[in-house]
């Protein structure tokens, strides 16, 4: 009898019924959720279907300009050779890949130990002061930042002021074509300008562990390393491979606005990016938009298969078998 | 307590989704969407018409007769019959009896309408024109930094201006796109009807770029003689600074190293300080765009080398030379180590600041004038007339060969949706614009308010002077709107050698050097159809940044030699496309009987 379509098809039913009462009850929680899923329904989905420019399809169409859709001409592959085909499309992936991964090794741990040693200062006052001047920067905009680095780094600037002064030579950190020093200045910058934002969702991680777990360790005795290790640590952990595998995700998208500002004849070759190279080809090559088209789905591929990837490879490594999503 | 607290974040939620939704609406911005209005409709429209009620201004060469007759209809005339029957009150009459709103753009051209609060003044040039044309412009704003990018979505979104004012595209691929794609409409094959366009549209680097016999944009002419190019290119030195270390005027490369090492590291200014460089280039493009004539021509022009191949000039082997000079130079602390990522504003500045040694920039009156104008306020104690001169840089081939461009830089264009009517009532704007009258009104503003004419035909302003420079203040202080000249032609560089607004002195020194140029440098002799030559290849090539390329060349500090990198940089550029273009651009100049 529970084999019986009758069964089936009321099975249905009353899950649906299930789900909306499920729905009714955290009605509040979905109604805040829905702002953001407008948003990207909005900004990255419709898009992708828009039938003035065919979305996605652009990519495989000669685009024209005050032309229906329907009216391109269809050109397969042609645009992803040309993208294959160019050599400062491979420079900008190299670039891309070497920097997204030594942000993931350098400025990704950095928010952690910042919430970690934040979590450490017991005077509430001071801990306020430190969170805010450490997050302030997040809120300047790179145009900014960008205009008081240039004060800071260039030849007659602040800092190789400061060298020559102390014997040193100057240097050209604005302008030249070494990747070790544009890489640095580039981490650092970010860092500086980052690391109190994304320390927040770790604190607020922080917050919500047991504070009794804390008297009992320090009842047995524990040292404050010894509690963060076996407290703070593991609490924090699934947050941490969550951003984690989201960061790899999005290991393709560069830090436009900061590269955007940085970026000079004399660097192009080691710190531009994809999307500033998308963005190039978009905005300010005479080329047709159905290689921009091409150059921006070739990465949302990538990044999506990274991201699967990612997660794969995390419930393999996690201990209950779990995946992130 | 608590279920107050999540309605109001239930009510924060639909807000902020209702302010998202909001934002995906349909454009309404007059400045961003340069959407069609109707003729009168506009709330612009009705307030223009206001002002120009409101403002008693002076026609020139206005006679009794014409206050009298009958007057133009008003933005708001179907809101107000009574209208139809009013006069001009500045007392013009205009050629067109229907209003009509035309949106326009161009660099910076939401300053030539400032704000009430901006300008409190009554702009007579406004006046004047709007009811002579019986029109309204509406500005829609592109900054020099932003304008491809804009011009660039606004195509594709269908959201262009009726007049894109100006853009400096044509030959490229986006120009023939354009055309191809319907963004923008062809002029009338019938241009009888407006004499002087007719005459500039005939010119051959204007006819090279004709698609389907027809003309597609409108050439924004810049000088009178086209020779007078050679002064948009030049290299400024400090005499001063000369004189003071014991200098002659450098002549060989190795002088001019050594010179500009000396002006870097020997204290030319006697302040004490290690304060000063040796030469900049205002924009990196100049080092390659014969400010640098000695080396032949080395510009970023298309060209048929001896076998006859199209090639770049700027991508040849002959421009080895001056770029090995110059990377001995910076080599050597001659050269600003800053000069690749100095904003050009920046750069005058620094010039001005009196901590350049030598200075490559645009040299004409109008360009030494944005340097004097500078230069009086940041070094008053130092006569600029006593301290600065042309150089020539070292001569390495038989001749210096000056600077050249096509009679105009840069295009008008029209949107595609502009029908007849509105085409005509535009160029008939701007066949008043290049017009003697137009010229004068643009340049110069109002006779009899703003300048009057002398005796001897010279023209005598009637503006304030600033206290601070010495200098007139510029007409746009005045009338904002006389700029709107600028739509099709450079107002102020055609006129700019007997613009009485500029130092004399200014004008002197570059008229002495203009015209040395002319009669003893060679004119390279630019193959304007060959610049025009359409092919994908040149669309696939056209990121490759030759400039920047030699920038790091310069910059270039290792061992490599000068040859190495040169084939590196070839190398690199015949990857991204070059060498097919140059191909494909050979055979297309063939098949057009340009070259054998």
């Amino acid at each position: 009898m529970s084999n019986s379509p009758l069964m089936a098809k009321r099975s249905v039913g009353e899950r649906f019924r299930h789900a909306l009462v499920h729905a009714w009850r955290n009605r509040t929680l979905l109604l805040m959720f829905l702002p953001i899923l407008i948003f990207y329904l909005l900004f990255s989905y419709a898009p992708m279907f828009n039938p003035r420019t065919g979305g996605i399809l652009m990519a495989f169409k000669k685009s024209r300009l005050n032309q229906p859709f329907s009216s391109w001409d269809w050109v397969g592959l042609q645009y992803f050779r040309m993208l294959f085909s160019k050599p400062d499309f491979w420079v900008a992936m190299k670039n891309t890949l070497l920097l997204s991964f030594l942000r993931l090794l350098v400025e990704f741990p950095v928010p952690i130990i910042l919430a970690l040693l934040l979590n450490e200062v017991r005077v509430s006052k001071a801990k306020r002061v430190f969170q805010t001047v450490y997050t302030f920067p997040h809120f300047l905009s790179w145009v900014l930042v960008v205009g008081i680095m240039k004060d800071l780094l260039q030849m007659d600037g602040i800092l190789n002021g400061i060298k020559v002064m102390l014997g040193g030579e100057a240097f050209n950190f604005l302008a030249n074509g070494s990747r070790a020093s544009n890489y640095a200045m580039l981490i650092i910058s970010s860092m500086l300008k980052g690391m109190g934002w994304s320390a927040i969702i770790y604190l607020s991680t922080i917050a919500g562990i047991d504070p009794t777990l804390y008297e009992a360790a320090a009842i047995d005795g524990a040292t404050r390393f010894q509690r963060m290790q076996y407290i703070t640590w593991p609490s924090i952990k699934p947050t941490v491979i969550i951003l984690l595998i989201l960061a790899v995700g999005g290991i393709l998208d560069g830090s436009f606005d900061q590269i955007f500002n940085l970026v000079n004849g004399i660097n192009r070759n080691v710190i531009e990016t994809i999307d500033v190279y998308i963005y190039r080809y978009a905005f300010q090559q005479s080329i047709n938009q159905s290689f921009s088209a091409a150059s921006g789905l070739f990465k949302s591929v990538v990044s999506f298969a990274m991201l699967i990837t990612a997660n794969i490879i995390t419930r393999r490594l996690s201990d209950d078998g779990e995946a992130a999503f | 307590m608590h279920k107050r607290r999540r309605w109001l974040l239930s009510l924060l939620a639909l807000l902020i989704t209702a302010a998202m939704m909001a934002g995906c609406g349909g454009s309404g911005s007059t400045t961003k969407a340069p959407a069609k209005t109707e003729a009168g409709k506009t709330e612009a429209g009705k307030t223009e018409a206001e002002k120009t009620e409101a403002k008693k201004t002076e026609a020139p060469e206005a006679d009794e007769d014409e206050t009298e007759a009958p007057a133009t209809e008003a933005p708001d005339a179907e809101d107000d019959e009574g209208d139809e029957d009013d006069e001009p009150e500045n007392g013009v009459e205009s050629d067109f009896d229907e209003h009509m709103t035309i949106t326009a753009s161009f660099w910076d051209i939401a300053n030539m309408f400032p704000s009430e609060d901006a300008f409190d003044g009554v702009d007579d040039v406004k006046a004047y024109i709007e009811s002579k044309f019986n029109l309204t412009i509406e500005p829609v704003n592109v900054g020099w930094g932003d304008a491809d990018e804009k011009y660039t979505t606004w195509a594709q979104s269908g959201q262009l201006p009726d007049i894109v004012g100006a853009a400096a595209f044509v030959g490229g691929s986006r120009y023939y796109q354009w055309v191809e794609d319907g963004v923008v409409r062809a002029l009338p094959a019938d241009m009888d009807k407006y004499p002087l366009s007719k005459e500039r549209l005939a010119a051959p680097e204007v006819t090279a770029y004709n698609v389907d016999d027809q003309h597609w944009f409108y050439p924004r002419y810049t000088y009178q003689d086209v020779a007078d190019w050679s002064m948009d290119r030049g290299l400024l030195i400090r005499r001063d600074w000369l004189d003071a270390l014991g200098l002659d005027m450098p002549e060989t490369e190795e002088e001019y190293i050594d010179t500009m090492v000396a002006f870097a590291q020997n204290d030319p200014d006697g302040n004490g300080q290690d304060d000063t460089v040796g030469y900049l280039p205002a924009q990196t493009w100049l080092l390659t765009s014969q400010a640098w004539t000695g080396y032949g021509f080395t510009d970023g022009r298309w060209i048929f080398n001896e076998d006859g191949d199209a090639r770049m000039a700027i991508a040849e082997k002959s421009t080895l030379p001056l770029m090995s000079f110059l990377r001995r130079m910076f080599k050597a602390g001659g050269m600003d180590p800053d000069f690749a990522t100095i904003a050009n504003e920046d750069a005058i500045e620094k010039f001005a600041q009196g901590r350049v040694g030598m200075f490559s920039r645009q040299v004409s009156p109008k360009h030494l004038d944005a340097i004097y104008q500078k230069w009086v306020i940041l070094q008053p104690d130092v006569d600029f007339f006593e301290a600065v001169e042309f150089a020539h840089g070292p001569l390495v081939v038989d001749n210096n060969v000056r600077f050249a461009e096509k009679i105009y830089w840069s295009e008008s264009y029209f949107e595609a949706n502009v029908d007849d009517e509105k085409m005509d009532r535009i160029l008939s704007l701007y066949e008043w614009i290049i017009s003697d009258e137009g010229m004068a009104m643009c340049a110069y503003g109002i006779e009899g308010k703003h300048y009057e004419v002398e005796a001897d035909g010279s023209i005598k302003l009637l503006l304030d002077k600033d206290p601070e420079t010495g200098q007139f203040f510029p007409l746009s202080n005045y009338a904002p709107m006389s700029g709107i000249g600028h739509l099709a032609t450079w107002v102020g560089d055609n006129l700019q050698y007997q613009n009485p607004s500029l130092d004399p002195r200014l004008i002197e020194m570059a008229t002495v050097e203009r015209d040395y140029r002319k009669t003893e440098w060679d004119d390279p002799q630019v193959n304007w159809p060959l610049q025009g030559i359409n092919v994908p290849e040149k669309e696939e090539m056209a990121a490759i940044r030759f400039g920047d390329d030699w920038s790091r060349f310069i910059m270039d500090e290792s061992d490599a030699s000068d040859e190495e990198l040169y084939e590196e940089l070839l190398s690199n550029w015949n990857a991204n496309g070059y060498e097919r273009a140059c191909e494909s651009i050979t055979a297309e100049a063939q098949n057009m009987g340009i070259i054998d």
